[in-house]
């Protein structure tokens, strides 16, 4: 079996150029636009093991769900308790450190995108992008795992 | 007063039943560190964000530090909300009725989820299992496997005891065993390298006259010069993850029904299409086993020496599946108490009688219909019903196996004394695995 990436791990991609996005903005102190990059980052990271790891499918139309009317979108804070409900088993385990503790997401927004994002500090801002980090590792280690076992 | 673990569980459900009971569908969901959600099905009716609120105050209030951060979900807010709640891995507890929403279970642990999964049984394979092991379920498989082809069936034995093998050297020479085994199939065919891999033969030890055939799919291939049994028997439990495109990964589960499924295919192609397959299951509430009762098997047949912690344990074990009601119905009508080993002579009546009352009590604790039910389709037979499944299938202590070293004698199974200490074990069993008990 391959672990090669398909259309599914399309998520994984997403995941990377949003943080990367997010850092970037953080550094030249957009905070809320890099704040907001950072849930969307961390949302797809946890997509990516739904989809990859704990049994979820992209529907056979096409594209991930959010492109279709009618599905959920499946935002944080929730998607976060979602994992958690999901992961069991041998591979849902190795999930097991970074779900335990407290959602870093709590706190975050979709929605905050028609905000005026003056409520976002640059302390907020870099919280959610290293919780986002830790999340893209253990996506990235899993994938690893995956392509070696 | 301190919530434990059991204590949460409990309250949770209650809470869960309350909200199934005013009409809407909802999973109760436990982690795998034990924390408790509740996932409320918001998308046929909206939920009000104060009845929400309310659920999640009760449900705090019962798991204590076991509700989940977030302690209620709304499917609504699910990513792809269909695959969970369509999800077979959930345990179904109470059905929609009018009126009445349906509660279903998510129970995540690292590992034991098989033991409590939808059954996709065949009723052609039939596992032999004990709580504990020394219970003579080897040598029971050897003879059963003898007795059905001796009635002209062709029976395919599978050694599922993967981590002390025993059936398939019972059954063949070593030097004719086959070239590869079960682990070899399963370690092969998570590179997609299955094809190819021959891994049952033809016993050259039971050959029946007639038209009966007993073949034999060992768990370790013939042992020669750089065959690493115990390097495959360490990467036979992982679950793969998805891959490519399409490729959605597959559970243990998963894996080993398709070498169970290899191995009838190969006895198919090379003779016919096995009509009995029995599954030599490993001892203990393991994985295997699990996979081997609930998801491969059409029946079980369940090994026990009437001792308090062989009934500890099938107690712990059926009231798993005791906790769903479908699959309680599902599960006692697919089982069969084996007694072993009965004190030959005098005593015999008395161990059976003492047998017989304690599997009655831990059947009738668990997967039985309530006593006191007045539903007269209840099923919950008397400890002297000969037709229930607690109705004890004798295995009879023989001091001739005892030590036995079946290559120096390579006729043990024509001994008067083993086939006799056997026979009414054998003829029952073959009466279950027919469907004619």
């Amino acid at each position: 079996m391959s672990s090669l990436p398909g259309r599914q791990s399309a998520f994984g991609a997403a995941a990377r150029r949003h943080y990367d996005d997010a850092v970037h903005l953080c550094e030249h102190s957009r905070h809320a636009s890099a704040d907001h990059l950072s849930g969307f980052a961390a949302e797809c990271a946890l997509k990516d093991l739904l989809v990859g790891f704990l049994g979820a499918r992209v529907p056979e139309r096409g594209g991930p769900p959010q492109d279709q009317a009618g599905t959920s979108y499946g935002h944080l804070p929730q998607l976060w308790s979602q994992v958690q409900v999901t992961a069991g088993g041998r591979v849902g385990a190795q999930f097991l450190s970074l779900l335990a503790g407290d959602n870093p997401f709590g706190d975050w927004d979709v929605s905050d995108r028609y905000a005026d994002g003056s409520a976002i500090t640059a302390q907020r801002a870099w919280q959610h992008i290293r919780a986002a980090n830790r999340l893209l590792t253990v996506q990235q280690k899993a994938r690893l795992r995956g392509a070696i076992s | 007063m301190t919530i434990r673990f059991d204590d949460a569980w409990q309250g949770a459900r209650q809470v869960a039943e309350e909200v199934a009971r005013g009409g809407r569908d909802v999973v109760l969901a436990r982690d795998l560190t034990g924390r408790i959600s509740l996932i409320l099905d918001d998308r046929a009716s909206a939920l009000p964000s104060e009845d929400q609120a309310s659920i999640e105050r009760r449900l705090s209030a019962v798991a204590g530090p076991f509700a989940a951060a977030m302690p209620t979900l709304l499917a609504s807010g699910l990513f792809a909300p269909e695959v969970f709640l369509d999800s077979s891995d959930l345990g179904l507890v109470e059905d929609r009725r009018i009126g009445r929403g349906r509660l279903r279970t998510a129970d995540r642990g690292a590992v034991g989820g098989d033991w409590t999964t939808t059954p996709k049984a065949s009723d052609k394979r039939v596992t032999l299992y004990g709580f504990k092991g020394g219970v003579g379920r080897s040598t029971a498989t050897f003879l059963l496997a003898r007795h059905l082809a001796s009635e002209g069936r062709c029976v395919l034995v599978v050694d599922l005891d993967l981590e002390s093998p025993g059936v398939g050297a019972l059954l063949q020479h070593e030097a004719n065993l086959p070239e590869f085994g079960l682990v070899d199939y399963l370690v092969e065919a998570a590179v997609g390298n299955e094809a190819g891999v021959d891994l049952v033969v033809r016993s050259q030890i039971i050959e029946p006259v007639g038209n009966g055939e007993v073949w034999v799919a060992p768990a370790s291939g013939r042992p020669r010069r750089g065959y690493d049994y115990i390097a495959k028997l360490n990467r036979v439990y992982v679950d793969l993850p998805a891959g490519a495109e399409g490729d959605h990964g597959l559970r243990f589960a998963d894996r080993i029904h398709a070498a169970v499924e290899a191995c009838e295919a190969e006895v198919a192609r090379r003779s016919r299409t096995p009509e009995v397959v029995l599954l030599d299951s490993r001892a203990g509430v393991h994985d295997l086993a699990a996979v081997a009762i609930t998801r491969l098997s059409g029946y079980s047949l369940l090994f026990a020496m009437d001792n308090p912690q062989t009934w500890t344990g099938y107690r712990a074990l059926f009231r798993q599946w005791g906790r769903i009601p479908e699959l309680a119905r599902t599960m006692r009508d697919r089982i069969q108490m084996v007694a072993s080993f009965v004190p030959p002579g005098g005593g015999e009546g008395e161990y059976l009688s003492g047998f017989r009352d304690r599997a009655q009590a831990c059947l009738a604790e668990t997967l039985y219909d309530d006593a006191a039910s007045d539903d007269p389709d209840a099923y919950n037979p008397a400890p002297a019903d000969d037709s229930a499944p607690h109705a004890p299938l004798p295995i009879v202590y023989t001091g001739e196996l005892v030590g036995l070293d079946h290559v120096r004698s390579p006729n043990w199974y024509s001994s008067t004394l083993v086939n006799a200490a056997y026979e009414r074990f054998v003829r029952g069993a073959a009466e279950f695995v027919r469907g004619e008990p």
